[in-house]
């Protein structure tokens, strides 16, 4: 049953202008970064950048994405879904999985082109970290946001998109400045293996609470 | 044996109340549908009728009350989910995906597993609700009647045993409204489908359902068959034509002064009487009174006038 909503889902994203535009934004954003760290001829520290962008980018895309979940309560689609065989879990699960997937290619694709253009090396502390650690922090991120969405009424929703918002843009500011410090070094097998329990149990326990999810305040709450 | 009386019905509504928000939208209302019924849902907007459809679905929790199908509730059992059908108010589409795709998700959604089996349903349900043709055409570009469509095919891939269709003809053209109509009598009468139906086309509703029934304001002012409602609730007109008009008008000035009588009107060489009795008392009299009555009819009062009338009763 998930498989089938992961399916449905990135076919949808595929096909849909709104993820071309995130996926584009990215792209603009990297090319400027690129831009300005050539001019002022900055030297990245690889593990700053594979450590702070990932997650960031993942999530810019991921957030962009799930406004489809939004659109669903909205034009009420999901009412339907609910009449059908699929559990409130397993719906939250297929979305979110089918959101994950493109946010961190996307994410992925982005950092390697740059670690590429940069002639940085990675090693395996770096590679684990690209390809265990940050789709977890991505997903549970994404499963938050999922959680809210379902939740939460439309004016509440926008709050917390302003919120998500202007978090992503605080974070940049600081990140970016980031980049460029001389590292002691961040990436251990010990930080991953406490982000990744982290996000893990993020995910854990919203996966838990969605059974305690009511229909009646995913199919009533609109405003 | 108490179990046996509630497997008869299919679907069971006894004394359901939901509130909301302080307010009442449905006051302890009690219905049963059995197999193969179709079962119409009337009522002005804001009667409770997509309540009372979202409550059996599992959608909203009752306040308190019943609210039964197939003997459970849908909210906590997912092999009755997959027994039943939906139309709802949204047509539950996708539009980034084509019309097959659509369906090809809902059959797989419902455990339809054979690839050929799969492609054959929704192969026939496309050339039923006429949307074959354009297929491969994402439903972002259909019109809103062919979504209304394709929903009707998606809540039949997977052959439900009962039906919610709620305003399933909203948006539909003549033709298209004539094909659901068909369509529902054919499900309900050749495939024993249990459906419950809302419509504000009390034409449709008189021509497709078995029984009805009226809700207002929350409550169910009468529940009964088609015919019974009719019976039941209008005087039949009799329609009288006399030999000539100057009969007829001469016959006007007698009828008139019959105190059984309670409305009457002429037109040319027919006098259409509403009256309070029996109208053999009226022939009688007539035929004593020496008027030459060439043909009688007796019209029934059409669905849409009992419902009015029941209505302006109500909220009057």
């Amino acid at each position: 049953m998930i498989g089938i909503i992961v399916w449905k889902e990135l076919k949808e994203i595929v096909r849909d202008k709104s993820t071309l535009s995130s996926m584009f934004s990215v792209l603009i954003f990297l090319t400027l970064l690129n831009m300005t760290t050539l001019k002022h001829n900055i030297i990245f520290n690889v593990e700053s950048l594979v450590f702070y962008m990932t997650p960031c980018l993942g999530i810019i895309v991921g957030f962009g994405l799930s406004t489809r979940l939004i659109r669903e309560k909205q034009e009420g689609v999901i009412e339907t879904l609910l009449c059908t065989p699929i559990t409130l879990r397993e719906l939250w699960l297929g979305k979110i999985i089918g959101l994950t997937i493109p946010s961190y290619s996307t994410a992925l694709i982005s950092i390697l082109t740059l670690i590429y253009l940069k002639g940085l090396s990675l090693n395996e502390v770096i590679i684990a970290y690209l390809i265990i650690v940050a789709p977890a922090i991505i997903a549970s991120t994404i499963g938050i946001l999922g959680l809210l969405y379902y939740i939460l009424g439309m004016k509440q929703v926008q709050m917390v998109n302003y919120a998500v918002f202007f978090s992503i843009f605080a974070t940049l500011h600081l990140v970016v400045k980031k980049l460029t410090i001389p590292s002691t070094s961040i990436m251990s097998w010990w930080n991953l293996s406490i982000i990744l329990a982290i996000s893990l149990g993020i995910l854990g326990i919203i996966f838990h609470l969605t059974s305690y999810l009511s229909k009646e305040r995913m199919v009533s709450v609109i405003n | 044996m108490r179990r046996e009386l509630r497997m008869k019905w299919i679907i069971e509504v006894e004394e359901l109340i939901k509130k909301f928000n302080g307010k009442t939208i449905l006051c302890g209302i009690t219905f049963h549908v059995g197999k193969g019924e179709i079962f119409g849902l009337l009522g002005p907007n804001g009667a409770g009728k997509t309540t009372t459809i979202r409550i059996l679905l599992g959608l909203l929790k009752p306040t308190s009350g019943r609210a039964l199908v197939l003997g459970g509730r849908l909210s906590e059992n997912k092999e009755l989910r997959s027994k039943v059908g939906v139309v709802l108010e949204s047509d539950g589409l996708f539009p980034q995906l084509t019309a097959y795709e659509n369906l090809d998700f809902y059959a797989r959604i419902y455990g339809l597993k054979d690839g050929i089996e799969r492609e054959r349903r929704i192969k026939e349900l496309l050339e039923l609700v006429g949307l074959y043709e354009v297929r491969g055409l994402k439903v972002g570009y259909f019109s809103k009647g062919m979504r209304r469509r394709l929903s009707l095919a998606r809540a039949l891939i997977h052959n439900p045993k009962i039906l919610f269709l709620d305003e399933p003809t909203s948006g539909l053209d003549v033709e298209a409204r004539i094909m659901v109509r068909n369509l529902v009598t054919k499900l309900s009468r050749k495939d024993g489908v249990t459906i419950l139906y809302t419509s504000h086309d009390l034409e449709e509703i008189e021509k497709v359902c078995t029984r009805v029934a009226l809700l207002v304001k929350g409550k169910i002012i009468t529940c009964d068959s088609i015919e019974n409602l009719l019976t039941k609730f209008s005087q039949p007109i009799i329609e009288i034509y006399f030999a000539s008009i100057s009969d007829a008008i001469k016959a006007m000035e007698e009828i008139r002064k019959l105190d059984y009588v309670l409305e009457y009107r002429r037109i040319n060489e027919k006098v259409n009487i509403l009256l309070s009795g029996d109208y053999s008392r009226l022939l009688s009299d007539l035929a004593s009174m020496g008027f030459k009555i060439m043909e009688i009819r007796r019209v029934k009062k059409s669905l849409e006038k009992v419902y009015l009338e029941l209505i302006k009763g109500v909220e009057g």
